[in-house]
């Protein structure tokens, strides 16, 4: 199959080539162009805005904080709050964190 | 040589470079002014230790890979495609009013599908594939510029041409009917 085909690249690379030298034909005014931008020292290439790139960076990197902050937040804020009862009980009764949830497990259990 | 010269005589096979792997008009007029200023602004450095053309080729190729990753990314990233049109195929025959349309068919679907199989060509690939088949240099030549041996020039040519015609008898049989009817 590839033997019998060896012709079809070189078909299409002509076709190909011709096309592109069609498109290239004509470039006097695009040369002219080039040679004043050249003159005057200044590039107008507008094709890809990296200023455009780091915003997309920077606004990926804040959603990905917030969200995760979100997420932290939610699964730890619980806990802490348990934990800060606690500890406050303890400092009120003058006992330990251990014993009073102790006290309040037996409390539940009655 | 001076600016104007070095602009003059290398313009168009950059430009025609540029657009061989872009498929755009705007980003190859672009990227050939960027090509220049790079040629321009290091012209001091080239020490005619290699030919003229094969340094102005090294800048080209390098910076045309170097922005199509950036273009990668910035696609990737946007959410909008503005990067403008690509070129119509069917742009070809519109000087030619003596072809028909059956053969602007014929030949729209031929480019369709060598522009579509030459997607699986590597940057490496597509480079060599074009100075050999559309420039006519020399392997030696393509070497020179790819920075590589020649017979590393000459595998590449062969892997761009064998993923090319495989690609093409299985996406496009209608083709290889075509030219053996």
């Amino acid at each position: 199959m590839d033997k019998k085909n060896d012709y079809i690249v070189d078909e299409l690379t002509k076709t190909h080539n011709d096309f592109l030298e069609n498109k290239t034909s004509d470039l006097f005014f695009k040369r002219e162009k080039l040679k004043r931008i050249i003159e005057n020292g200044k590039s107008t290439n507008r094709s890809i805005n990296l200023t455009k790139l780091i915003s997309a960076y920077t606004l990926m990197v804040i959603v990905f904080t917030f969200f995760s902050f979100m997420i932290i937040n939610h699964f730890y804020s619980k806990k802490m709050t348990k934990v800060d009862t606690e500890l406050n009980m303890s400092l009120f009764l003058k006992d330990s964190p251990g014993a009073i949830l102790l006290s309040y497990n037996d409390e539940v259990i009655k | 040589m001076n600016k104007n010269e070095i602009i003059d005589k290398y313009y168009n096979k950059i430009y025609k470079l540029c657009l061989y792997n872009l498929n755009n008009d705007q980003e190859a007029e672009d990227l050939t002014q960027d090509i220049f200023f790079k040629v321009i602004k290091n012209i001091e450095s080239f020490h005619e230790q290699s030919q003229l053309y094969t340094w102005i080729y090294r800048i080209a190729i390098n910076t045309i890979i170097n922005y199509s990753r950036r273009k990668k990314i910035v696609k990737f990233f946007s959410l909008s495609s503005e990067s403008g049109s690509d070129m119509e195929l069917s742009d070809m025959s519109e000087n030619d009013p003596a072809r028909n349309n059956e053969n602007n068919e014929t030949e729209s679907l031929k480019l369709k599908a060598l522009q579509n199989s030459m997607k699986l060509l590597s940057a490496k690939e597509k480079t060599a594939f074009y100075l050999f088949c559309y420039d006519n240099l020399k392997q030696k030549e393509i070497a020179e510029i790819m920075k590589s041996s020649v017979s590393a020039v000459e595998s590449l040519i062969f892997k761009s041409k064998r993923k090319i015609k495989r690609e093409i008898a299985r996406t496009y049989p209608d083709i290889c009917q075509i030219k053996r009817s």
